[in-house]
């Protein structure tokens, strides 16, 4: 498995282009499964999750190009099966957002059911719960989702929890049903409007999205259309504390402000100076220490989960006291353990970490755990003394486009160890 | 109809010229493997193409699988960095056989 090796002690600077979200174009790339044409999404991210996603659809025979500016030309017209394989969907838990396009579209799919990060129960029922409601005859077994349906009928569905990918398949499923769907405490995430959108722009009628009611008008058919998938708010985010826990000054590109308010706030409370444009912005630490700043993880548009672990490491050698507390996942403290090994004051006291903040980390071999996990003990090794080497980086690779490469050219000491 | 072509323009050496793509890789890739079945070793120069996509990367992958399957050892020179991005990108960008060039 590869690793990072990263050399602390150096301010970033410079500017950095921000790729596509994952988790808006994952949902978009299994919403093409709707289209009866052929259709293209543009700005998707580099990334393995994408790469997995593309498998899936051409092992049930969809027809994709990549072109040299990496959009997918996506012909769900060419399919020949319903499935998606456990081989597939164990190393991405979204894969089933495969589910409810390939009910809705074609009256049948076959899912199994799904892997991805161990962080906490990620429940699948509430997308079969749904799709039963809407007249799907469902049924799990030998750890596959088995669904059947005629043409879906509209049904007001009210969600348990607030779930993204719930919220995602069911609405991408109601857009063809028969008659009107309402999802009750539904996602209110951008990536869910930009799915929206899409969808829209496809020929849907989808209002509401970014609220907790979305109301879905089923249509007798969607078009396919050129699509370009909104910034990665997540990675923006991961780029502007690289700057502020270094002390740095960056001009962040091709991003999108007004999905960040709260990440934005915490880094002024943390003493950055922010300006945003349409599509850029810029954050100057101007050298100094940051201040330490206390985050409650909540769904958007309160401070998102996503950002907790950083956050986590920017308060590892903040002035003060932070305290962080996770609201939405479990076992979300897991790189808490490997910032202690670099030196770090934290103290957990079930979903909350209280962070005292000190001069400086020391350089240690770390474990990522998960994805933003991972974000952060790249985040604490440019501000650690020494080198440290950040092992099983496979989790960041499925969420950071070229993260390295970024680093490097904003400044930082940054190289991969192939394995 | 492809106005695109694959032909020797040394010994052991073929040359793709024009789009390398969706619309032109089925020509192309029968048009490379009639060439091919007499070579032991062979280079293909890429530096003619004028555009690319995933399909002229399938071509490639192809031609390697009917080469390997025949004993007889395929490499690739001047691939523009805009196909070498979309190996990187599928995970095949460490089974391109490179020449030196």
């Amino acid at each position: 498995m590869d690793k990072l090796l990263i050399t602390g002690g150096t301010s970033l600077a410079g500017e950095v282009r921000i790729a596509g979200a994952k988790n808006a174009a994952l949902p978009i790339l299994a919403a093409t499964l709707l289209a009866d044409s052929p259709m293209t999404i543009s700005n998707v991210p580099h990334l393995h999750d994408i790469t997995t996603t593309m498998g899936l659809l051409g092992q049930m025979g969809v027809q994709l190009v990549v072109d040299e500016r990496m959009r997918i030309e996506v012909d769900p017209n060419t399919i020949t099966n319903y499935s998606a394989p456990y081989e597939l969907v164990k190393t991405m838990r979204a894969s089933i957002l495969v589910l409810g396009p390939l009910l809705s579209r074609f009256g049948q799919a076959d899912v199994s059911l799904p892997g991805g990060c161990a962080i906490g129960s990620r429940p699948v029922n509430l997308h079969i719960d749904g799709l039963r409601a809407m007249g799907a005859e469902i049924e799990v077994e030998s750890g596959y989702i088995r669904a059947k349906a005629k043409r879906l009928k509209g049904a007001r569905l009210i969600m348990d929890i607030v779930t993204v990918t719930g919220t995602e398949n069911l609405m991408m499923a109601a857009t063809l049903a028969d008659g009107e769907t309402i999802i009750e405490n539904a996602a209110r995430e951008p990536e869910v409007v930009d799915l929206a959108n899409c969808l829209n722009k496809m020929g849907a009628k989808v209002t509401g999205a970014g609220t907790a009611s979305i109301h879905i008008e089923g249509v007798e058919r969607l078009s396919g259309t050129d699509y370009s998938v909104l910034p990665d708010r997540i990675e923006t985010g991961t780029f502007l504390v690289a700057a502020a826990i270094t002390g740095g000054k960056i001009k962040i590109r091709d991003t999108a402000p007004n999905l960040l308010d709260v990440v934005l706030q915490k880094l002024q409370e943390a003493g950055a100076t922010i300006e945003t444009g349409d599509d850029w912005i810029t954050l100057d630490m101007q050298g100094k220490r940051p201040k330490s700043v206390d985050v409650h993880t909540a769904p958007y548009p309160a401070f998102p989960t996503d950002m907790q672990a950083q956050f986590t490491a920017l308060n590892t050698v903040a002035e003060g006291v932070g305290i962080i507390t996770e609201n939405v996942f479990e076992n979300r403290f897991m790189h808490v353990q490997e910032m202690q090994r670099m030196g770090a004051n934290i103290k957990l006291e079930g979903n909350t970490a209280i962070v005292t903040g000190i001069d400086q980390l020391t350089a240690a071999p770390v474990m990522a755990t998960d994805l933003r996990a991972s974000a952060s003990l790249v985040l604490a090794g440019l501000v650690a003394k020494g080198e440290t080497v950040v092992d099983r980086i496979y989790h960041i690779d499925r969420g950071y486009d070229c993260i390295e490469e970024k680093l490097a050219g904003l400044g930082a000491h940054i190289r991969r160890l192939p394995d | 109809m492809s106005s695109s072509t694959i032909s020797y323009s040394d010994e052991g050496m073929l040359t793709i010229n024009g789009e390398f793509g969706f619309a032109t890789a089925s020509d192309l890739l029968k048009q490379g493997l009639t060439l091919m079945d007499t070579q032991k070793e062979l280079t293909i120069d890429l530096s003619g193409i004028t555009g690319s996509d995933s399909a002229g990367l399938a071509v490639m992958l192809e031609w390697m699988d009917n080469y390997k399957a025949a004993g007889q050892q395929l490499y690739f020179r001047n691939i523009p960095e805009s196909l070498l991005e979309i190996a990187r990108v599928s995970n095949l960008i460490d089974l391109l056989p490179l020449a030196d060039t």
